[in-house]
């Protein structure tokens, strides 16, 4: 174009220094101008298609140029070669350019190529690190599990502690309450011990006692024999001293006594004086038998009756009570008689010279009396009651000393048990209960399931007679029945012989019975003709010696039969006008005493 | 303890003394811990225990004694100082006994302050003033200790009409010293007492009786004299 331009340029230079006079000018202008008119018609149409051709070619160029690499056919252009030089020029420009490009592009790619194997070893890099990461992360799950594995361990570590504990737990109850039960017994056991030192110092009191009464003893039959060289005193009596004969003899003794030292003297101002001879003779005799006077000893009945006298003629009656009398008895170690009434009292006789003298009265019972008995010293005197309850006495007191009370229905009996210490207490109510006196309490009940009519006692058993018929033996220490004996009525009274060998039953059916307590299946039956058991608790005994049965009857008469011959020894009809309810024979076997339903009392003898 | 029950154990092998021998029941009363075990031991068996517990209820000792050649058994009851070792058997302590010691320690006042309700107890089971009584401070050896002087203690003895004597069970200045004062006791008992219970006993009915004895017994005393 250029170059193109310069050749216009050089045409115009050509024609400009012809016009430079106006005319001239003008006109060389003009023709320069139809010159360039005609020639430019010429080229006019080269031109336009170069213009064409170069725009084509730029164009191109910039095809080439957009095509990388791409050889750039140059457009063979045919109309110069100018134009084709400039397009070759042009393009080798161009080319110039595209190589430059390229290189450029080259570069790129070097650089781009540095980039990748930058990259690469980044990421190489970070191959590496996930690797290392990947190791960390399994020393770590190595380390979690033997975490957990410890974590494991410690927890069961823990339960075992856990179970030792609880162990140790149950094993500290455990012994504490061992240590409690071990308290509790240690308690005990002092309670026993200081039990057992009771005993001991109450064992070895009575070992000092009766040290001391066997001194007394061989001392006093030592004075005894003394005393006998120069007073002739019968001490060998056994049969009882009767009341005349006894007098003088206590006299004897006082005398005796006073002669050696004043051996004895009256138990009390009270009590009577002959009484006390008899009581002092006996005590005498006692100490004077035994070595070493044991407590025992003083509890055997004192007086042995060798032979009753059976009695034939009434020494004494009188109205002993203001109502009708229940109970009779001797005393055991006397001629002193008690009698009980449905007036509540008990009343105290001495039997001398074949009569009843009063020697006062027993008061505490707020209903009639049932049954006495005497204690084999003679001291005491125990009466069931009608008011459910059974008292008892000392002969020094008219006041009870107790009262046993716990049956629900009267007590029809009360007696001493071979020990003294307890009572046994026979009662309606279908019990028999057995006391004891120390305490004053009941310390066994046995049922019955009948109404109990009297009881005895020997000294294993205890025997108890009822309405159902029946007599029953009770083991004393286990309160079982033993034994039944049936009869053909009610009961009404036992008796036991004094050698404990016999057992005597009154029943309704007129009856009296024998039992030999050794063979209980020998019985032997008394009856006689005109005998009626008068009422629910008639009282039928043995006499002392156990040779004979006495018993009264409804029609006012005493039968007595011979045990050993099975006969009716006597009967003595016509003091009484009423049914009997008791008697009693002496121990001395001397008298019997009688008492019925009105009031009356009847002293017997056989002189 | 021990030496109680061997005498225990041995004792029915000696119930059955020579009849003429007498015996003479002394009683060892006092507080608890002021020696009654250790004098009693210290009597009978001539030493000091090595180790005594609390009595319980009552020990026994005996010892056979001559005096004016009459063999004398001495029974001597050692009683529990503590309450609840003796409260269900004070009544057996004091059956028919003959003498009674009343023991205090001379280290311990309270021991000492008590011996009104000792005496307060003999009272009330009724002993007789015939019964002698002595009184005897124990555990003199310890002179640092004491906190009951002689004078003081005289004067009680006095106001009671009792003898004193200061001893020590364990230590006594002189060997026989425990030993004379029982002695000292067994004396006046056989000088006072020829053969008869110092008492009535107790017994359920018998008491007229055994009253009745008494009474011949001092009749005999009277008529002897």
């Amino acid at each position: 174009m250029a170059a193109l331009g310069c050749t216009g340029g050089a045409a115009k230079l050509n024609s400009a220094p012809k016009t430079t006079a106006d005319k001239w000018k003008r006109h060389i202008i003009r023709q320069l101008k139809l010159r360039d008119r005609s020639q430019k018609i010429m080229f006019q149409d080269v031109i336009l298609s170069y213009v064409k051709l170069l725009e084509r070619s730029h164009q191109r160029a910039l095809i080439a140029q957009g095509i990388l690499g791409s050889v750039t056919r140059l457009p063979l252009l045919r109309s110069s070669t100018d134009s084709l030089s400039a397009l070759i020029s042009k393009d080798e420009d161009a080319v110039r350019d595209l190589r430059k490009t390229s290189g450029e592009l080259a570069y790129q790619v070097v650089e781009l190529q540095q980039a990748i194997r930058i990259k690469d070893s980044v990421l190489d890099e970070q191959h590496a690190r996930v690797c290392e990461v990947r190791t960390q992360l399994g020393a770590m799950e190595a380390e979690f599990a033997s975490l957990q594995a410890s974590v494991e361990a410690m927890r069961e570590g823990n339960s075992a502690l856990k179970r030792e504990y609880d162990c140790l737990l149950q094993q500290h109850q455990g012994m504490d309450e061992t240590f409690r039960r071990e308290k509790v017994r240690g308690s005990e056991l002092l309670e026993d011990m200081v039990q057992r030192k009771r005993l001991e110092a109450v064992c070895m009191n009575s070992k000092n006692e009766k040290r001391v009464r066997a001194r007394e003893a061989s001392l006093q039959r030592e004075l005894e024999t003394a005393a006998k060289r120069t007073v002739n005193i019968d001490v060998g009596l056994g049969g009882g001293p009767s009341t005349r004969s006894t007098s003088p003899k206590g006299e004897a003794v006082e005398k005796a006594g006073r002669g050696h030292g004043r051996l004895f003297r009256s138990a009390s101002a009270t009590s009577p004086r002959i009484l006390d001879s008899i009581k002092e003779l006996f005590e005498k005799k006692r100490r004077g038998n035994s070595v070493c006077s044991l407590e025992e000893e003083r509890y055997a009945p004192a007086g042995v009756c060798l032979a009753a006298r059976v009695p034939s003629r009434a020494l004494h009656t009188l109205d002993a009570h203001e109502l009708g009398i229940n109970a009779v008895r001797f005393s055991v170690s006397s001629n002193l008689l008690a009698t009980g009434g449905t007036d509540r009292v008990i009343k105290l006789w001495d039997v001398s010279a074949g009569m009843l003298h009063s020697r006062g009265s027993l008061e505490g019972s707020n209903e009639g009396i049932t049954s006495i008995e005497f204690d084999p010293t003679g001291t005491r005197i125990l009466a069931a009651s009608y008011d459910k309850s059974a008292l008892f006495w000392r002969l020094d007191d008219c006041a009870p000393k107790f009262t046993l009370t716990g049956h629900s229905r009267k007590v029809t009996a009360a007696k001493f048990k071979c020990s003294l210490r307890q009572v046994v207490t026979g009662s309606a109510d279908r019990t028999v209960k057995v006391w004891d006196l120390h305490r004053a309490a009941c310390i066994q009940t046995i049922e019955v399931l009948s109404y109990c009519s009297d009881v005895v006692c020997s000294e294993y058993f205890i025997v108890s007679g009822h309405y159902d018929r029946k007599i029953r033996f009770w083991d004393s220490r286990a309160a079982s029945c033993t034994q039944e004996i049936p009869l053909q009525g009610k009961v009404t009274s036992l008796d036991i012989c004094p050698d404990h060998r016999q057992l005597l039953s009154c029943s309704r059916d007129d009856c009296l019975q024998v039992v030999d307590l050794r063979m209980s299946n020998s019985r032997r039956a008394f009856r006689a003709e005109g005998f009626k058991c008068g009422c629910d608790s008639t009282k039928a005994i043995f006499s002392p010696d156990g040779n004979y049965l006495a018993a009264g009857s409804a029609d006012g008469a005493v039968y007595v039969w011979n045990v050993n011959s099975g006969n009716l020894e006597t009967c003595l009809p016509g003091m009484h006008s009423s049914s009997i309810n008791a008697v009693s024979w002496s121990v001395s076997g001397e008298y019997v005493v009688s008492v019925d339903k009105s009031r009356r009392a009847v002293l017997w003898s056989d002189i | 303890m021990e030496s109680s029950l061997e005498l225990t154990t041995s004792l029915p092998g000696t119930c059955l003394p020579p009849p003429r021998s007498r015996i003479f029941k002394i009683i060892v009363i006092g507080d608890s811990g002021v020696g009654k075990t250790c004098l009693t031991y210290r009597f009978c068996a001539g030493k000091f225990p090595d180790k005594t517990e609390a009595t319980i209820g009552v020990d026994f000792r005996e010892k056979v004694i001559e005096i004016d050649g009459e063999k004398i058994k001495v029974q001597l009851w050692d009683t529990a100082g503590q309450e609840r070792f003796r409260k269900s058997m004070v009544q057996h302590y004091y059956r028919n006994v003959h003498a009674v010691v009343f023991v205090y320690d001379v280290t311990n006042a309270a021991s000492f302050r008590s011996l009104p309700a000792w005496i307060e107890e003999c009272r009330q089971h009724s002993l007789g003033q015939e019964v002698p009584r002595i009184l005897v401070g124990n555990k003199c050896d310890l002179r640092d200790a004491v906190q009951v002087g002689t004078d003081p203690a005289q004067k009680f003895a006095d106001s009671h009409s009792m003898p004193l004597f200061e001893t020590s069970a364990k230590n006594p200045d002189d060997n026989d010293h425990v030993e004379a004062i029982f002695m000292t006791v067994a004396h006046k008992l056989k000088s006072q007492k020829p053969l008869m219970l110092s008492q009535p006993l107790g017994g359920e009915g018998f008491m007229p009786m055994r009253k009745s004895e008494e009474e011949e017994e001092k009749g005999v005393l009277a008529c002897s004299c």
